[in-house]
């Protein structure tokens, strides 16, 4: 799971293990929290969230002012220009979004869980992350299209 | 007006990146695996790390601003600082961009060299992979950078005080 939603996250096989085990070695440190004991699944899941998220960040900024140190590993190329663009613009923003709001968008579209399984799991109203979901796609669209018109211009 | 025409969902089907069950399994054998080497290497630093720390006094006159900065770097990433979120620390912590990287990585070999950190690799199967290593500060490094902010603290108290008081 822990795998799984920083892959998701990034795209990067390799980040992903970083954050698997960075997540662990943490887990291992801090003993359980009380936190993680009322919900171990949704503690795991935020807290890879939020690392990839991290260490997404981290890369894109890296990448800007990069002097050749760290080369961008294990983000695959399927050698078709329009869909790696399309990819790195879903990565973009996605990366821009709220924990909580890739959390929901995740659980939706990669686990395919029902706005009323999240809400139960999340502890919230089926309505809050119906709308949620609602307005996560909206934002994911509008930055994509936002791209696409920068680049026709 | 133009007609937002995108299937976000679509997009979403298609281009979010989903892994597959056989990554996810052999992703959770090698950190496994990574775990346990870690642990393993971690305290067979530490052991050394004794032995270093009663053999050696570090010096710290040698001890610019840059490397104060890399020393609290290390700390505050408490075991897990990789080169790269060093240097973004570091910004953080002299509050001025790092423009060389590189000074970062091989200022990091030099101090290991000279038993102010340790590291240990990311990855047990790729340990010469050196920008994929975990750093920690040393007993030593902790001694050397605490001398070299006394040394400062003493210099800037000199400057303030005046000389005929």
């Amino acid at each position: 799971m822990v795998y799984r939603a920083a892959y998701s996250v990034t795209g990067s096989k390799h980040d992903a293990q970083d954050i698997q085990q960075d997540v662990f070695v943490m887990l291992i440190d801090q003993g359980r929290t009380l936190e993680f004991t009322k919900n171990p699944a949704g503690y795991l899941f935020r807290m890879a969230i939020n690392k990839a998220l991290e260490s997404f960040r981290k890369r894109k900024r890296r990448k800007e002012t990069d002097d050749g140190l760290e080369p961008l590993l294990g983000v695959p190329s399927h050698g078709n220009p329009h869909q790696d663009d399309m990819r790195e613009r879903l990565r973009l923003a996605i990366a821009k979004l709220e924990p909580e709001q890739i959390e929901i968008l995740l659980l939706s579209v990669d686990y395919g869980y029902t706005d009323f399984q999240i809400a139960k799991m999340l502890g919230k109203t089926r309505n809050a992350v119906a709308v949620m979901l609602h307005r996560t796609r909206a934002r994911l669209r509008e930055w994509i299209c936002r791209e696409k018109e920068v680049e026709n211009r | 007006m133009k007609r937002d025409d995108t299937n976000i969902d679509e997009i979403l089907k298609q281009y979010l990146p989903r892994a597959s069950r056989e990554d996810i399994e052999a992703a959770g054998e090698t950190v496994l695996k990574r775990i346990r080497e870690m642990r393993f290497q971690a305290k067979a630093a530490a052991a050394a790390e004794e032995k270093n720390a009663a053999k050696n006094t570090p010096d710290a006159g040698w001890l610019h601003d840059f490397h104060i900065g890399l020393l609290m770097a290390v700390e505050e990433l408490q075991g897990y600082g990789k080169p790269v979120s060093i240097t973004l620390k570091m910004e953080e912590i002299l509050e001025e961009p790092i423009v060389w990287g590189t000074a970062v990585f091989l200022n990091l070999l030099l101090m290991e060299r000279m038993g102010l950190v340790s590291s240990s690799a990311i990855d047990p199967d790729k340990p010469k992979e050196l920008d994929q290593r975990y750093f920690a500060i040393t007993q030593s490094g902790r001694e050397a950078m605490a001398k070299a902010l006394a040394l400062r603290q003493r210099a800037a108290d000199r400057v303030r005080r005046p000389r005929f008081a």
